[in-house]
């Protein structure tokens, strides 16, 4: 797809591990779109499933693992940084505790910083944390959610 | 061809990533990392990506008692990736791996045969 024009205008973002507060909070209950594929276990998460289109074309990733985490990872913030994109709800919970190595919250991490260092995109932002809407001031909520990054 | 018992589960495990999970005893599992749709026994020679789990979680504590492991170190490699160390393993070689695994976990954390050995 090349046009913005058929992208939803929201999207849920947070760790995959966070199966309650993420996948069935955000996905199922608030029917937000993600950017993972339809696998066959849930229709309303292969429904809401952005994978395919915004990753088209991916790099092979066993020839070539690390250029294949580029290309997701750069896709990713374009997608991000879409005119389409109106919302963000984003599921902080127990990200803290990761460490943004694969299988611990690798594109979690690198979503968090990027949405963190990118003024657009935090203002779109809502945070959500053990299923709580995180309200606080601009400023403080920044320097908390900077307070969340692995160091 | 890889002689394999069915996997455990597979599905995402993160954006763009999918995991085939093999029970390997004490609650984790060898999980080969791969793009969505690919398919274990599909490319003999292709060489994957694992990490070990526990639970939803990575169990970090485990894979490095693992580095020390011989006869692990002589059917895999280590791919660097952003600071990690990720093993990988040829997909003809997973049957092995699994069985190297499955001794190292029934022998519990704190008892790798070389500290065994000098108890």
């Amino acid at each position: 797809m090349t046009s913005g024009e058929a992208y939803p205008t929201v999207l849920a973002l947070g760790p995959w591990q966070n199966e309650e507060t993420f996948w069935q909070a955000l996905v199922e209950r608030k029917k937000l779109p993600h950017l993972g594929h339809p696998v066959g276990h849930s229709p309303v998460r292969d429904r809401l499933a952005l994978g395919p289109v915004v990753f088209a074309g991916a790099p092979d990733a066993a020839a070539d693992l690390a250029g294949y985490l580029a290309f997701i990872e750069r896709r990713t913030n374009e997608y991000l940084k879409g005119d389409h994109l109106r919302r963000i709800s984003f599921d902080i919970t127990r990200m803290a505790g990761l460490t943004g190595r694969l299988g611990d919250g690798f594109f979690a991490v690198r979503e968090l910083a990027f949405v963190l260092t990118n003024d657009d995109l935090f203002r779109k932002t809502s945070w959500y944390q053990d299923g709580r809407h995180l309200r606080m001031a601009r400023v403080q909520l920044r320097d908390y959610l900077h307070g969340l990054r692995p160091s | 061809m890889t002689d394999l018992t069915p996997p455990e589960w597979c599905g995402p495990i993160g954006t763009g990533l999918s995991g085939t999970a093999y029970g390997i005893g004490a609650g984790r599992s060898l999980v080969l990392v791969g793009s969505p749709g690919s398919v274990v026994g599909s490319r003999p020679d292709r060489t994957w990506p694992w990490i070990i789990m526990k639970g939803r979680a990575r169990d970090f504590a485990f894979e490095e008692e693992l580095r020390t492991n011989k006869d692990l170190a002589a059917v895999t490699g280590v791919q660097a990736l952003d600071g990690d160390r990720l093993f990988t393993a040829r997909e003809n070689d997973l049957g092995r791996v699994l069985r190297i695994l499955r001794e190292a976990a029934g022998a519990g954390a704190g008892s790798h045969p070389d500290r065994k050995a000098a108890m």
